[in-house]
């Protein structure tokens, strides 16, 4: 590996480089070696999952055909649902469900088969794999595992898949064997044995649910980038507008759902770019917060070989007055244009109302306990409050200090500090991996091949569950005191909020911008099983930086817009809003930080900007009383004591 | 006898002479772990969409694979590879009708919730990144083959079909002049 400056380091973050699937690695490896058995064996082809659905579509042009291309939104109607998780399926023929979940534990490792959905079209399982030990080498492990999964026919006929999908079985067979040649992050096939499990179909009752979904004749409107702002490239084509093309629209129990494309006009060569988040507002201009729909499509934006951008958002029907306006800002970039940042940003705009005459109402909002006038009256806090702070500084080393920033002491070069409720167990990360310092007897342990990037104690100090290499594919419950480690699935880049207050629970949240959206769920470390508990509303979308306060009762995250801080109980009662302060001249503006104390206040702190300078904040939210701490420094764990 | 640099075995024949040969197909899949993230983040920082990323990697290692056999100086292999990686990547933008370039995409730069960065440092970063997609594609190229692929100069000079001592002066004019202009935001 080549020597880096620090300057060079820099603008190789600067390209922001997200990780690479972890599946992908093993899947293209698993070509190789089938590229390698091909020569050997030469097999005859077999239908893949793309296949089957290049098969669809021709079927759907002759359809179109057949019968004009009038008829044929009705005809979709009919023939394709929605299953969330599942997508869109072809109901042409009954679908078929799991008989009931199956399971297989090996050496404490399980695999188990949730959920089945059998279509015309394809073969939809939801599978999870759980225990998996956190191996030394995280890296060597990852690359060890490539083959895909496959099911099994009686036959013997092997149909593999990917992510949860496979080809259709036939409608007759009642049974079919899935078949994991290893598990993603083990040991490859050759070293371990198969893990098969032995699948039973059933008929779907007829009380299953399928989503209708309303395929929509293309209606067409257009994006105009800012006039004026267009630079000159000469003798370069320029894409001016853009379609925007709602195609379909699917109603759930509680949202709906509006997949379309944005396009460069017809002739144009141009790509459209979809440079920031949506703003979708309803018809009072309160915000909606969207997610992306489960199974519809990997994910919540996806660009297209012709220049277009397919976008999905799920939108919540509870307390959304519709009509709703969509704004997504974008770029329409010519082709061969060589520097996209001097195109205008446009906004492509449109709004949407169900076909419903019937629209639920918007409650009234509630007051909130900090306002920008609130910051700047309040005080600061009295010397009487005792505790410690945990704090950063700006060359990256870590502190711990009174809660007035005196006797600061230094901990370590690092990041990420985790408090137990009880003060008896502190967590950081720092380049020798992870350490902890119990400060009953002042012994400190190392772990060297945890790395963390997010951990949280549970309430007894006796775990601490970590999320560690973004890549790595599952999480870790740790036990300091003996060093024992026990993993769990990873889901789609969740963050670690907190535990239940018996430290049965595992608090995750899904985060906004991809997958399912801002889904708040609970892990029971017992059975291992995944539980949906709610949506955030206002999740900030940046990132809501969830935590889960001492008595496992309540979720702060942070809002939108910047500056605001939600609390909701974690039984799925409704979220409060306690501060709004977003960024006005003279006032803070983002908030960096959200912590809750032991004494189940709220600490935060605001970035810094050039008329306000940072500011650290303990909120009661039972009571709203404010105070300020006079801390310097990056806030990471507060207790009071 | 094993080239140390590129982490495979000089072997001759065809594709169809690994299957006769696994060892040399193991010699291949091991080049092709050491070297996956390299191909794959190159092409990434070029095309800027991880689907399309993920299906010119895919290409590049099916291609290698299939045509190993042409190359005769097995020393030049992973310079070999990252040109079929460019040339992929060329293709994709001649299909397109788009030049390859630095995608100044504000969503890219949506703090990761793992990427632990403060918004200042945010901000500096969508500073560089629009110094660097101001630069000539060749100019970028350079970046994307030294930061990203982490290529030494000496097969960064046969990617670019450019002498060492050319390729080691271009890059380092490129990267002052990112510096100063760095110094001024």
């Amino acid at each position: 590996m080549n020597q880096q400056t620090p300057f060079e380091k820099d603008l190789l973050r600067s390209y922001a480089l997200r990780p690479m699937h972890p599946g992908f690695a093993h899947r293209l490896e698993a070509q190789l070696m089938d590229r390698q058995n091909q020569y050997s064996a030469r097999p005859k082809p077999r239908l893949s999952v793309w296949a089957y659905a290049a098969a669809a579509l021709v079927l759907l042009a002759l359809v179109t055909l057949a019968i004009g291309p009038g008829k044929v939104y009705a005809q979709l109607r009919a023939i394709f649902g929605y299953v969330p998780g599942a997508g869109l399926v072809d109901r042409s023929l009954p679908l078929r469900l799991l008989k009931e979940p199956v399971s297989q534990t090996r050496e404490g490792v399980t695999l188990r088969v949730d959920e089945a959905v059998l279509s015309a079209d394809r073969t939809w399982l939801r599978y999870h794999i759980f225990g998996l030990p956190h191996p030394a080498d995280a890296a060597a492990a990852q690359g060890a595992c490539t083959q895909d999964p496959y099911l099994q026919l009686a036959d013997g006929t092997h149909l593999p898949g990917k992510a949860g999908i496979f080809p259709p079985l036939p409608q007759d067979l009642a049974n079919a064997s899935l078949i994991l040649p290893c598990l993603p992050g083990s040991q490859a096939a050759d070293t371990v044995p198969t893990w098969a499990l032995e699948l039973e179909f059933i008929p779907a009752p007829a009380d299953f649910k399928v989503h209708e979904v309303s395929f929509l004749a293309p209606e067409v409107t257009y994006a105009t980038p800012v006039p004026g702002a267009e630079p000159n490239f000469g003798h370069l084509p320029t894409t001016t507008q853009a379609e925007i093309v709602l195609e379909q629209t699917i109603r759930t129990d509680d949202a709906y759902i509006l997949d379309g494309l944005i396009r460069p006009l017809a002739g144009e060569t141009g790509a459209v770019k979809i440079v920031s988040v949506p703003v979708i507002r309803d018809q009072h201009g309160n915000y909606l917060i969207f997610t992306s729909p489960s199974g519809l499509r990997e994910n919540i934006y996806e660009a297209l070989p012709d220049g277009s951008m397919r976008f999905a958002f799920e939108l919540p029907m509870a307390n959304t007055v519709f009509p709703v306006t969509l704004e997504i800002p974008i770029k329409l970039v010519p082709a061969g244009a060589l520097d996209q940042s001097q195109f205008p940003t446009a906004a492509a705009t449109f709004t949407w109302a169900p076909d419903e005459a019937a629209q639920p109402q918007t409650e009234k909002p509630e007051l909130v306990c900090v306002l920008n006038e609130t910051l700047a009256s309040a005080g600061t806090a009295p010397k009487t409050l005792k505790g410690t702070a945990y704090w950063q500084d700006a060359a990256g080393i870590l502190y711990h200090s009174a809660l007035d920033g005196s006797g600061a002491e230094r901990l370590a070069p690092g990041s990420q500090v985790a408090v137990s409720v009880d003060g008896s167990q502190i967590a950081w990360a720092d380049a020798d991996g992870l350490s902890i310092l119990s400060t009953a007897d002042g012994q400190l342990k190392n772990f060297p091949t945890l790395q963390p990037m997010d951990m949280v104690w549970s309430p007894d100090g006796g775990r601490l569950a970590l999320a560690l290499d973004p890549n790595w594919p599952r999480r870790v419950i740790l036990d300091p005191a003996t060093g024992s480690q026990q993993s769990f699935d990873a889901l789609s880049q969740e963050r670690l909020a907190g535990f239940s207050a018996d430290g049965n629970l595992i608090y995750l949240l899904i985060p906004g911008t991809r997958g399912d959206g801002s889904l708040v769920m609970s892990f029971d470390i017992q059975s291992q099983t995944y539980q949906e508990l709610f949506y955030l509303n206002h999740r900030s979308a940046k990132g809501p930086k969830p935590v889960v306060s001492a008595d496992g009762n309540w979720l702060a995250y942070l809002g939108t817009p910047q500056g605001s801080i939600f609390i909701q109980p974690l039984d799925g009662g409704k979220a409060t809003q306690v501060v709004d302060a977003p960024g006005r001249f003279n006032a803070p503006s983002a908030i960096t930080k959200l912590i809750w104390t032991n004494t189940h206040q709220l600490a935060f702190d605001f970035y810094p900007a050039p008329q306000s300078p940072q500011s650290t904040w303990l909120l009661d939210p039972r009571t709203c009383a404010l105070q300020q701490l006079p801390l310097e420094g990056s806030l990471l764990a507060l207790r009071i004591d | 006898m094993q080239d140390a640099k590129s982490g495979i075995t000089p072997m001759a024949g065809t594709a169809e002479g690994l299957a006769a040969n696994p060892e040399m197909a193991e010699d291949f899949l091991q080049f092709y772990r050491e070297n996956l993230d390299g191909v794959y983040y190159f092409l990434l920082s070029r095309v800027r969409d991880a689907a399309d990323a993920e299906d010119l990697t895919s290409q590049t290692f099916l291609s290698a694979y299939e045509h190993q056999h042409r190359l005769r100086d097995r020393q030049k292999f992973r310079a070999w590879v990252f040109t079929i990686a460019r040339n992929k990547s060329v293709d994709f933008f001649r299909k397109r009708g788009r030049q390859p370039q630095a995608d100044l995409n504000e969503a890219w730069f949506l703090p990761d919730e793992s990427a632990g960065l403060s918004p200042d440092q945010q901000d500096r970063l969508i500073s560089l990144a629009g110094l660097v997609s101001r630069l000539s594609p060749r100019e970028q190229e350079y970046l994307q083959l030294r930061l990203i692929a982490q290529l030494p100069f000496a097969e960064m000079a046969r990617v670019l079909r450019k002498t060492e001592a050319s390729v080691k002066k271009t890059y380092y004019r490129i990267l002052g002049r990112l510096q100063s202009q760095a110094e001024e935001i």
